[in-house]
């Protein structure tokens, strides 16, 4: 029982076979229909094609990519020959490590007389891995491994890279998709029920979610959680999405009472210093109730958007330091009444109207071309303009008028009708 | 297209010479393009006062019939199509199919510049003209991105000019500055307004009764499309124009609710301050301008003198900040609690 203590969680409950293995179903097919191919191909002494010999599992890290293989090997009755990422991996490494292990039957199937006669399959693990300096003639020696080799070779990869595109060339590439946060979160509970760990929800779901899809981190953070590196609330301030994380950042920053400690907390939070300032402003009446606090906040951050303002017009960044002062110290000093607590939903700064889309932008343009001002003057000026000068006339005048004008600027009548209305 | 049913249109001018009211800057513009080495140019002033105007029509003057092909209007407030995006971020990435250092490699761009602008500019000019022009309108929503121009300026020189328009240049980046002639914009005075306007209506065959030329002037600014706008909607109610149909139309709402906005604020009703001040955010105004409407309204206030003392104060203390602000929601926030502040200190 100590001893399987002592294995990382990973490991302990790493599945052993394809029953156990979590959101693979198709892939775990297709590996499998390859090795069968494989074997079907060589029994019958065909030669096989060069794409059918390998194929290349791609996806995030953490998925289970190799554990699928080993699942896979397992349930097939295979044994698997790993190269991995810590090997050495130049060419006459892979040469005298794959090359002999296949061929040669090792000491320990000797020992145990029911794997020796099994067939093996040919892991090479973390292909992106190979570095071009260190393992030279890497891909090189896997490509002529490949054309060569009488068992079936998976190699796995998390992108592409354009060092070896001679490797996806001459294998089947089988794309693996991120896991879901709500197969995370059930296996991290059915985890936590063996280990007989008592974990609220709310916190698995912050670890699901937090993870991105990898499934080991996941499991590598509950088992952190479990062995107190840090405790529940903690992990929950860390690791919260990022909009979150800024909301539960502005509100320890206002129970500061300290500038230094404040300003600890700002340069510990990664979003982009330009608009840090507007951030605060668009989330700060949430949090700060009392109009006295909040008249002197508006003042420094107003300081704080002048002083970036003349940072970025002069490009002279040595201001930069006093600009997180005011930020942080500047606005904690102004805070003298209690701050509410809890939840509340973020918004985002208005960062002009750049990211604002018009309807009929086609129709917009064409009127640029007679009118020369920008689309949001054209809706804001020259728009009401024209229904002015309709206002007074009755129905069918006022659409004659419509269609007048729309054939004079050469644009679709019925469009203009909707705007002007 | 002669004549157009919108007089806005009609009465476009169609050549430099026919602008009113700017005979000395068009004597500059042209003596610059005289020279055939015409620097790249910044044009500054508030909305309204014709800056496109001559922007286009001098790209016109120099480029003759070429400039439907050598010259582009680009307006930097006009928001980025999903497309453009796109093509950004897959141009971004240089193939490895290049021969080069830079092969497989990924650049970020400045999305606009790198889709609206740098296209333009990299071509050289068509048909015979040694020049071609660029416009850029509202320059300084550009922002950090201005800084990509820099390079683009001296690169292309030699066949592409800019010409940079602007409503607020303190916050154009010093490097453009210099490399820029700036020309500053102001009102067209009143008699060449006034003799326009009354040109207009002797064609129209408009009657004008009372000082209609003085109220359109106050009212829009000094800009002469505006006016004829209006104009013709005076026109289409009947052809003898009274003052009262102009001050009709003329919208004088937005002052009407600053002036609410500050009795709000005074009193504390901090709901219909927030009411008032979507309103006014509706009209898409400049900050300042909004600040300078307030300044004349404070004096009808039925309060102290003591009090309009104290709150033209804030207001010059706001006004003189908004130089060097981005953001319009933190000035508005800072002038009301301000205001609200002010209103409990002497309540």
């Amino acid at each position: 029982m100590k001893k399987s203590q002592e294995l990382p969680w990973v490991e302990k409950y790493r599945p052993k076979n394809t029953k156990e293995m979590v959101g693979f179903s198709t892939n775990i097919k297709k590996i499998k229909d390859f090795i069968k191919n494989f074997e079907e191909q060589q029994n019958a002494g065909r030669k096989i094609r060069g794409s059918q010999k390998a194929i290349l599992l791609e996806g995030p890290p953490g998925i289970g990519k190799t554990t699928v293989v080993y699942a896979v090997a397992n349930d097939l009755g295979y044994s698997v020959v790993e190269m991995n990422a810590s090997d050495i991996r130049t060419e006459n490494a892979i040469v005298e490590t794959l090359e002999e292990s296949i061929s040669s039957t090792d000491l320990l199937s000797y020992l145990m007389p029911e794997k020796l006669n099994r067939k093996k399959i040919i892991l090479i693990d973390e292909v992106d891995g190979i570095s071009g300096k260190s393992d030279r003639g890497g891909v090189k020696a896997i490509v002529s491994l490949i054309k060569k080799t009488k068992n079936p070779i998976i190699l796995t990869c998390n992108f592409y890279d354009s060092k070896f595109k001679s490797l996806y060339d001459i294998s089947t590439k089988i794309p693996c998709r991120s896991l879901q946060k709500a197969t995370i979160s059930n296996l991290l509970k059915e985890i936590a029920e063996k280990e007989n760990l008592k974990v609220d929800d709310e916190i698995v779901e912050a670890i699901a979610m937090n993870s991105g899809g990898d499934m080991r981190s996941a499991i590598n953070d509950l088992q952190a959680l479990s062995q107190g590196v840090f405790t529940d609330m903690e992990f929950l301030d860390m690791h919260r999405d990022i909009q979150e994380k800024i909301f539960s950042f502005l509100q320890s920053m206002f129970e500061q009472k300290t500038i230094r400690k404040a300003r600890d907390i700002l340069s510990n939070i990664d979003f982009d210093y330009k608009i840090i300032h507007k951030i605060i402003h668009a989330n700060m009446k949430a949090v700060i109730l009392d109009r006295k606090d909040r008249k002197e906040i508006f003042n420094t951050l107003l300081d704080a958007d002048n002083l970036m303002n003349q940072i970025m017009t002069r490009m002279d960044f040595s201001l930069l330091s006093y600009f997180f002062d005011l930020v942080s110290g500047g606005v904690i000093v102004s805070v003298t009444q209690t701050i509410s607590k809890g939840y509340k939903k973020f918004k985002m700064p208005n960062l002009g109207n750049l990211r604002f889309r018009f309807t009929g932008e086609t129709l917009l343009e064409e009127l640029q071309n007679f009118f020369y001002k920008s689309k949001l003057d054209i809706v804001n000026q020259i728009i009401p303009q024209i229904n002015e000068i309709l206002s007074i006339y009755d129905e069918p005048t006022r659409n004659k008028r419509l269609v007048q004008i729309a054939t004079e600027l050469d644009i679709n009548s019925a469009e203009l009708k909707k705007f002007v209305n | 297209m002669n004549e157009s049913f919108l007089w806005r249109l009609k009465y476009q001018p169609k050549s430099l010479n026919e602008i009113p009211g700017r005979e000395e800057m068009i004597a500059n513009l042209t003596q610059i393009a005289a020279t055939q080495d015409i620097p790249h140019l910044l044009f500054t002033g508030p909305k309204g006062y014709g800056k496109m105007e001559v922007a286009r029509l001098f790209t016109h003057y120099v480029l003759g019939k070429g400039s439907s092909t050598n010259c582009k209007i680009v307006y930097a407030s006009d928001p980025l199509t999903q497309e453009e995006r796109d093509e950004t971020r897959r141009l971004s990435y240089i193939p490895t199919k290049r021969i080069g250092s830079t092969a497989g490699r990924r650049f970020t761009w400045p999305a606009f510049i790198f889709s609206r602008i740098k296209p333009f500019v990299e071509i050289k000019p068509i048909s015979f003209h040694p020049i071609k022009f660029l416009i850029i309108d509202d320059f300084h929503l550009l922002e950090d991105q201005q800084q990509g121009l820099r390079r683009l300026m001296e690169k292309y020189s030699s066949y592409c000019r800019m010409i940079l328009l602007t409503d607020q240049i303190s916050s154009i980046i010093d490097p453009i500055i210099s490399r820029c002639n700036i020309i500053f914009f102001k009102q067209i005075d009143f008699p060449s307004f006034k003799e326009r306007i009354e040109f207009i209506a002797k064609k129209e065959n408009l009657i004008l009764k009372g000082n209609i030329s003085k109220i359109l002037y106050l009212s829009t600014k000094g800009s002469l499309a505006d006016s004829i706008s209006h104009l013709q909607a005076a026109a289409t109610i009947s052809e003898e124009i009274d003052p009262d149909i102009i001050f009709r139309l003329v919208k004088n709402d937005l002052r009407e609710e600053v002036g609410l906005l500050l009795r709000h604020a005074l009193s504390q009703q901090s709901n219909r301050v927030k009411d008032n001040l979507s309103n006014i955010q509706k009209y898409n105004r400049v900050f300042s301008e909004i600040i300078d409407i307030m300044c004349d309204e404070v004096f009808k206030l039925p309060v102290v003198e003591l009090i309009k003392c104290d709150i033209v104060n804030l207001l010059s203390q706001i006004d003189f900040r908004t130089i060097d602000s981005t953001s319009q929601d933190l000035m508005y926030d800072n002038l009301i609690y301000g205001l609200i502040d002010l209103g409990a200190k002497y309540s």
